[in-house]
């Protein structure tokens, strides 16, 4: 029984589509916690602690567009957090051999980009649950990234390599890595909205058979977006490794549940075909909104974890009660 | 079946590798926690050194290192000490990573009669002749102290720690809040985070830490990653120097850190004097002779305070 | 016939924005099978769910037994003895038949199930039901007819006096079905009641007493079924006249369009040639599991085949994967819509693009605004009921759903399109709107074949007839040649 189809005048009365309400509410929550915690601490609006959280959050923001991509086929993409360490390994070592440092990060990328092929390729052609093989590609990275660097962080990197983190642009004066999240948000958030690997995307996350049956090269798209996932995550151990000047080989453990939590704060589905990547960066901030707004407020660090484990519960279980009406 | 049958035979082959070396007339076992990280790499150096100079001396003596690939399973490390027991090796070195899981291992080993020496970590037994350990609480103490004369004992400070399940790391946190409290009672501390080890992390705690109280003097960082990662957070605010850093451990990081003045002082352990002297005490042991009256007996392998100006002597 | 064993009075449920029931009446009696019909969106499931206790009502009065009763979940109403058959079976697939006749219900001896006894008690059922099954066989292992009858076997066990059976003979055979009647009939004689919902209006001759016609969430009429005629119920639940029930229309048959030459695919098809011509629709009939579907999607290049040669005009085409089948102009409806045929949570204009990319991209970017223009002139031409093409296929109903599974593939050249049970589940009016369709693309000379397991409707479309029997094609029938009864001799040849 469909009480939509019968009569259609409700629809043209609710101008505002699925998107546009996830983002809106989404950045209702950020506003809501802003005013709460510039009320707990006047610090927390200023313009240096916007452009802290701002920072703060980049990482987090980058990776959690590419677990989108992943997380609306219906996968989970695991190896995020190692891809992260060892992308960053790989280019610091490039470095310390002496090599530019524009070709440097070109290496680290392309690994992180191969590290996701393998992951889909070991997933379409291998067959594996999308959980099995990036968990154990997220053990393989890991340890591979102990095995590069014996266990012992790789520093003393270029100056030019450490300035796209947290060198101030002439624009704003906000820092470089921002303005590279910004920049690949704005990409990739094209690439799912507005093409047609983007569409396939969410055609495999509703229903994998039925666009198979119509012809669509599932097989490579789905590389296509584990790849995606995986750039994404190299391009946040380049800026990870410049922020604290020290490629680590245990950098980015656990990062790829804070991109699931900040993915799903933003409205994607783990059961596939939902997400957007406006949500996902607005669901990023507001986790970071969170850990900085409770340290500024001096909240116990075990209490802000229960606050956002609560969080991440309840804005799903919201969200479902919306959708359910 | 087929490729069952091959993964036999490797991890055959496998075996057989390590335990062929067990051949010499001496062995001395050294299993620590882990076989990547910087720490046990120096304890496992210095106890290379110790052998070596026993080799110098025309003894017959080698040492086997042995460590789970990662930080993950006791039970792992626990059959890696049931196979020295095994293999008759004249005197075992353990670092335990848990105090509980591996207290019947070592036990098994001291029962066997084969001189048994901790390092770095206790375990939930008696049943040692002697343990080569930092003191945390005495670091973490000598760590108040040098924050302290700083801040000319005053100021807010705030602490950035590694794990809040760690044994170590909570000592390293509580003796130092109590020697503050007792020595500086002028200084507060505004707050403590947990970073799990993890730079970028502990950066972002740091960061929070200075924009929610604009008067901060100085952070205690717990362990490498929390150094390095305060330590930056500081350099970028543009308070190094105004800010004071005392931290844990050392690496190349750090030192790059303490070298610019952005970290005061850093509390740096003795691994290779843990390794050191553990092999030393082996040998004695070996050879019947005592290393003090009692059973597990503690020795502290000390701390020493890296600063600008003794970098150089720094292991 | 005794009192009511229910009484639905004056119902009404509102959905946001919808009114999906307004002041219905239902009843049933003991000893009767009472037929409701509706086109789907009628909202003759809301009143099942109502009655089931799935939804709550908004107004009216729910009777059962002569008491009021006021559900507010499905748990208060088995209690009361009402027990809802679904369409899609509810069964612990690796559990024994006993098990689930007894799962949550086992009899107890201490903490242990009593076994010998729940095997015992479940023969029992079974032989009260006539059916010759060993309680002890895993339920994997029946067919799904068999499994129906564990369920109505779960429901009498629990003494269930309404049992509502939902679509009940939609994946059954002819030979199935009796069985089923038979055992509605022992139920009626047991004096239980049934709601039975059937899209099939030709079986209601067999097994209803009364019918009452539901349309636009109204009730339209309650009538004895000795009373009516199949066409009468038709015009109460479409509101109008049906000229036909199949729109047959004559062309001139031509050349060849499409070959298939002994292919074999999996275990279920065995050599299966056969032959679509321009100008004819042809009917592919046979039992389920004859191979038929899987005839379809090895050709589709769904599955897998092991052998065997396709040509189209004449030239031979090589189809691997279902990107082959499409470059070369073979579409394919599935089966199951919702599980083959439509991103389910996705719009309609998406849902018709998904195939025609190249259309509305130009370097790999979307154009939205070709792709708007592509399904509203789809959804004109197919006639789809929908407010917009931006709304999810879901809540659409399932002859529209269905419609849209047809267009995606019309925006495209077609030489051939297979349809694998074109009309399941989908209500009258569609019904004829799907067969209207496949009479424009044969006389547009495109290539028609479609699979059915609806005797009637292979009769009354089909030029031509291909019938299966265990993965062999066993007869080709000339439209004027071919009866149920011939079929379905050569549907069960080698059983």
């Amino acid at each position: 029984m469909n009480p939509a189809a019968a009569k259609p005048t409700i629809h043209t009365r609710k101008k505002m589509s699925r998107q546009t309400r996830q983002i809106v509410s989404t950045a209702g929550a950020l506003l809501i916690l802003a005013i709460v915690f510039t009320i707990a601490n006047p610090n927390f609006i200023s313009s240096m602690n916007i452009l802290n959280i701002l920072k703060q959050a980049t990482p987090i923001i980058i990776i959690a567009i590419g677990q989108t991509f992943v997380l609306i086929t219906s996968g989970i993409d695991l190896s995020i957090g190692s891809v992260i360490a060892c992308s960053g390994i790989v280019a610091a070592i490039c470095m310390r051999a002496g090599l530019p440092v524009w070709l440097s990060m070109t290496g680290g990328l392309l690994f992180g980009a191969g590290v996701g092929a393998l992951n889909g390729v070991l997933i379409v052609y291998g067959k594996l649950p999308a959980f099995i093989a990036t968990m154990g590609t997220m053990t393989t990275i890991r340890g591979l990234a102990l095995f590069l660097t014996q266990g012992i962080p790789i520093g003393s990197l270029p100056k030019t390599f450490t300035q796209i983190g947290t060198q101030r642009n002439w624009l704003l004066n906000v820092p470089n890595q921002v303005w590279i999240m910004f920049i690949l948000a704005l990409i990739f958030g094209f690439i799912l909205a507005k093409t047609k690997v983007g569409r396939y995307t969410y055609a495999m996350g509703s229903n994998y058979e039925a666009t198979r049956l119509s012809g669509v090269n599932v097989n490579r798209t789905l590389i296509i977006v584990y790849t995606i996932s995986a750039f994404l995550a190299a391009w946040a151990g380049m800026i990870m490794t410049a922020n604290v000047i020290s490629a680590a080989p245990t950098a980015g453990d656990g990062y790829e549940l804070d991109a699931v939590a900040s993915s799903v704060i933003g409205g994607a589905s783990t059961l596939g075909g939902e997400g957007i990547v406006p949500g996902t960066v607005l669901g990023a901030l507001v986790i970071a909104t969170l850990r900085n707004g409770l340290n500024l407020s001096g909240a116990s660090p075990f209490i802000q974890k229960m606050i956002i484990g609560i969080v991440i519960i309840g804005a799903v279980f919201i969200d479902r009660f919306r959708r359910t009406d | 079946m087929k490729k069952a049958l091959l993964f036999l035979v490797l991890a055959m082959l496998l075996s057989i590798c390590t335990t062929a070396i067990a051949a010499d007339s001496y062995t001395i076992a050294l299993i620590t926690m882990d076989s990547m990280d910087q720490h046990w790499l120096k304890v496992k150096a210095g106890a290379e050194e110790a052998v070596a100079d026993l080799v110098a001396e025309g003894h017959d003596v080698k040492l086997v290192f042995d460590a789970p690939s990662t930080k993950v399973d006791s039970v792992v490390q626990a059959s890696m000490i049931e196979n020295q027991i095994t293999n008759k090796a004249n005197a075992i070195m353990v670092a335990p990573m848990d105090a509980e899981a591996l207290a019947p291992a070592i036990e098994a080993v001291y029962d066997a009669g084969i001189p048994m020496i901790l390092i770095d970590t206790l375990a939930n037994t008696k049943k040692f002749q002697v343990i080569y350990q930092t003191d945390n609480g005495a670091a973490a103490r000598t760590a108040a102290q040098e924050l302290g004369k700083l801040l000319d004992g005053k100021g807010k400070i705030a602490i950035i720690n590694a794990q809040a399940g760690s044994q170590t790391t909570m000592t390293r946190e509580s003796e130092f809040r109590d020697e503050l409290a007792k020595a500086f009672p002028d200084i507060e501390i505004v707050g403590v985070q947990y970073c799990d080890g993890d730079k970028q992390r502990a950066l972002n705690y740091a960061e929070d830490f200075m924009m929610s109280n604009p008067d901060l003097a100085g952070f205690y960082a717990c362990n490498e990653g929390s150094t390095v990662g305060t330590g930056n957070a500081v350099d970028q605010a543009g308070k190094a120097g105004v800010i004071k850093v005392v931290g844990f451990d050392f690496s190349d990081e750090v030192k790059d850190l303490v070298e610019r003045d952005v970290i005061q002082a850093t509390m740096v352990q003795n691994p290779w004097v843990m390794g050191n002297e553990g092999v030393k005490a082996a040998w004695k042991l070996i050879n019947g002779e005592k290393i003090a009256d009692e059973e597990a007996f503690v020795v502290d392998t000390g701390v020493t305070v890296a600063t600008k100006d003794n970098l150089k002597d720094i292991k | 016939m005794g009192d009511f064993l229910a009484e639905l009075i004056d119902i009404s449920k509102s959905f946001p924005g919808v009114k999906a029931l307004d002041h219905v009446n239902f009843d049933l009696k003991a000893g009767e099978v009472h037929a409701l019909v509706g086109e789907n969106g009628s909202g003759k499931s809301t009143l099942m769910k109502i009655l089931s206790g799935v939804y709550t009502k908004d107004e009216g009065k729910i009777i059962v037994n002569g008491q009021e009763v006021e559900f507010q979940n499905p748990r208060q109403a088995q209690d009361k003895g009402i027990c809802i058959i679904h369409q899609e079976l509810n069964l612990c697939r690796h559990l024994s038949i006993a098990e689930n006749i007894y799962l949550g219900r086992e009899p107890n001896r201490s903490f242990l199930v009593n076994q010998k006894k729940q095997i015992e008690d479940a023969r029992k059922i079974l032989k009260r039901l006539d059916v010759d099954l060993d309680p002890t066989t895993r339920v994997s292992e029946l067919t799904v007819s068999k499994q129906q009858m564990v369920e109505i076997g779960k429901a009498i066990s629990t003494n269930a006096k309404i049992i509502i059976m939902d679509e009940p003979t939609s994946a059954l055979t002819i030979k199935e079905i009796d069985e089923l009647f038979k055992i509605i009939h022992v139920l009626k004689q047991e004096g239980h009641g049934i709601i039975y919902i059937s899209h099939r209006l030709d079986e209601l001759a067999s097994v209803a007493d009364r019918v009452t016609v539901i349309r636009d969430g109204q009730h339209i009429i309650t009538m004895d079924y000795k009373d009516t005629t199949q066409e009468n119920i038709i015009r109460y639940m479409v509101g109008r006249e049906l000229k036909e029930k199949f729109p047959r229309i004559k062309t001139h048959i031509g050349e060849t369009i499409f070959e298939v030459k002994n292919l074999t695919a999996g275990k279920a098809v065995k050599n299966v040639s056969f032959q679509v011509r321009e100008g004819e629709i042809l009917g592919i009939a046979g039992l389920m599991g004859a191979g038929r579907t899987e005839t379809v999607r090895a050709i589709f290049g769904a599955d897998k085949k092991e052998s065997g040669k396709l040509f189209l005009h004449g030239e031979e085409i090589h189809i691997h994967k279902p990107v082959d089948a499409i470059e070369a102009g073979v579409f394919c409806v599935p089966e199951d819509r919702k599980r083959d045929g439509l991103c389910i949570s996705m719009p309609v204009y998406q849902n018709a693009t998904l195939p025609n990319m190249e259309k509305v991209t130009v370097n790999g970017i979307v154009n939205t605004k070709k792709e708007i223009a592509i399904a509203e002139e789809m959804i004109e031409e197919l006639t789809i009921k929908t407010p917009t093409v931006s709304q999810t296929v879901k809540n659409l109903s399932g002859g529209n759903q269905q419609k849209v599974v047809v267009g995606k593939w019309l925006v495209k050249p077609a030489h051939v399109i297979l349809f694998d049970e074109p009309t399941r589940g989908i209500d009258v009016g569609a019904k004829v709107d799907i067969y209207n369709l496949m009479n424009d693309l044969k006389e547009k000379g495109i290539g028609v074949a479609f699979v059915s397991s609806e005797l009637p409707e292979i009769l009354g479309m089909a030029d031509r007839i291909v019938v299966m029997c265990e993965g062999r094609v066993t007869a080709e029938l000339d439209a004027s040649e071919a009866s149920q009864e011939v079929i379905m001799q050569y549907a069960t040849q080698y059983m």
